[in-house]
């Protein structure tokens, strides 16, 4: 019979264990949709360097908003602009003790949060930047760096673009919070402060994967039948 | 027999125009016009990422028709607004409503379908 109640006593420890592991997980994890309503933009008219202002003039210039469009080539801007919102595409947190996931759904972009770490001293640039993370309270600050210089996208950047973000939840765990600011010496005279707000997910939504290539692959098949009919025929 | 069976597979292939990699720019679309509407019969459609394409045959006024490239919303978000696939085949008769084209051109984006028994598939 004690055996009985030692096992019980043990299963209880172990569901009070577990129960109060649960409770711990930081709210800001799961599925998460962006609030266009309640969030802010990047401002169309941001403060421009001379140097910033030439170079998005001169991009814009070069380039027919619909025949040289990166989106028709599925180009992902990366960071920051994928720190400010994602369309209506959800974005899924995963938080570990060592890491933390950002797993955007939109161009299946992921962002990886390596916690109470430091940048390495030459950061390769790549679109996403490297990311290091700490918990301030329940708020989770994000400072990423060594982001590829790109052009086009809601914020043009060059690679030495610095961005702060201040993710909590918000509204009883309803809504998040990432305040993003974005500084960068070469594009812009001073740190532009976005507010973005995102809305829990309800509960059946399932992340989905975006391919985003299949059209382009598509013309490349109609001109490779074109190509070996025209081979055909000499 | 001059011509080889996979000359015809191919020349067949050619006959049908290619959707092709719609993603157009939101300045492609008059977006001012959001009422535009367009009846015909699916010749194709694919529901896929960044945007679904699908091509309508429009009926013109001097008898013949004419190909209008129809591009609309992600398969994503298309899922997730609760769009049956499974109702929207080649060879049905529907109307797009949407924007037209900025240009002139035989294309429009799409923001609602109505099938031919009325139902009705938006954004």
């Amino acid at each position: 019979m004690s055996a009985v109640r030692a096992l019980a006593a043990l299963v209880l420890a172990l569901s009070v264990t577990l129960a109060c592991e649960a409770q711990q997980e930081p709210a800001i994890a799961g599925i998460w949709l962006p609030d266009a309503s309640r969030s802010q933009r990047f401002p169309a008219q941001p403060p421009y360097t001379d140097e910033g202002r030439r170079v998005v003039t001169e991009w814009r210039a070069s380039h027919d908003p619909i025949e040289d469009d990166p989106g028709k080539f599925c180009q992902a801007p990366g960071m920051p602009s994928l720190a400010l919102g994602g369309a209506d595409y959800p974005l899924e947190i995963v938080v570990t003790e060592q890491q933390i996931t950002i797993l955007m759904e939109l161009h299946q972009q992921i962002r990886r949060v390596f916690m109470n770490q430091e940048h390495p001293a030459r950061p390769f640039p790549q679109r996403n930047g490297h990311s290091v993370g700490r918990w301030e309270g329940d708020t989770l600050v994000v400072d990423t760096v060594g982001i590829k210089a790109i052009t086009f996208g809601s914020v043009p950047h060059s690679n030495r673009v610095h961005v702060v973000e201040r993710i909590r939840a918000i509204d009883g765990g309803k809504a998040l919070l990432n305040e993003v600011t974005i500084t960068d010496p070469v594009m812009y005279t001073g740190a532009v402060t976005v507010q973005q707000f995102y809305r829990a997910a309800p509960n059946d939504t399932r992340m989905l994967e975006y391919e985003c290539t299949e059209g382009m692959w598509e013309d490349h098949e109609a001109a490779r039948t074109a190509r070996q009919t025209g081979a055909q025929k000499r | 027999m001059r011509y080889t069976i996979a000359t015809i597979l191919a020349a067949a292939l050619l006959a049908i125009t290619p959707i092709g990699s719609a993603h157009h720019s939101p300045v492609a679309f008059n977006t001012q016009v959001t009422d535009f509407e367009l009846k015909g019969v699916i010749e194709s459609v694919e529901m896929r990422n960044p945007h679904s394409v699908m091509q309508l045959r429009v009926a013109k006024g001097d008898g013949t028709t004419a190909l209008w490239d129809i591009e609309f919303s992600s398969v994503n978000l298309l899922l997730r607004r609760g769009w049956d696939f499974d109702r929207i085949k080649v060879g049905d008769r529907v109307t797009c409503v949407g924007n037209p084209s900025a240009t002139g051109k035989t294309e429009m984006y799409m923001w609602s379908i109505v099938l031919a028994d009325g139902t009705e598939f938006a954004r």
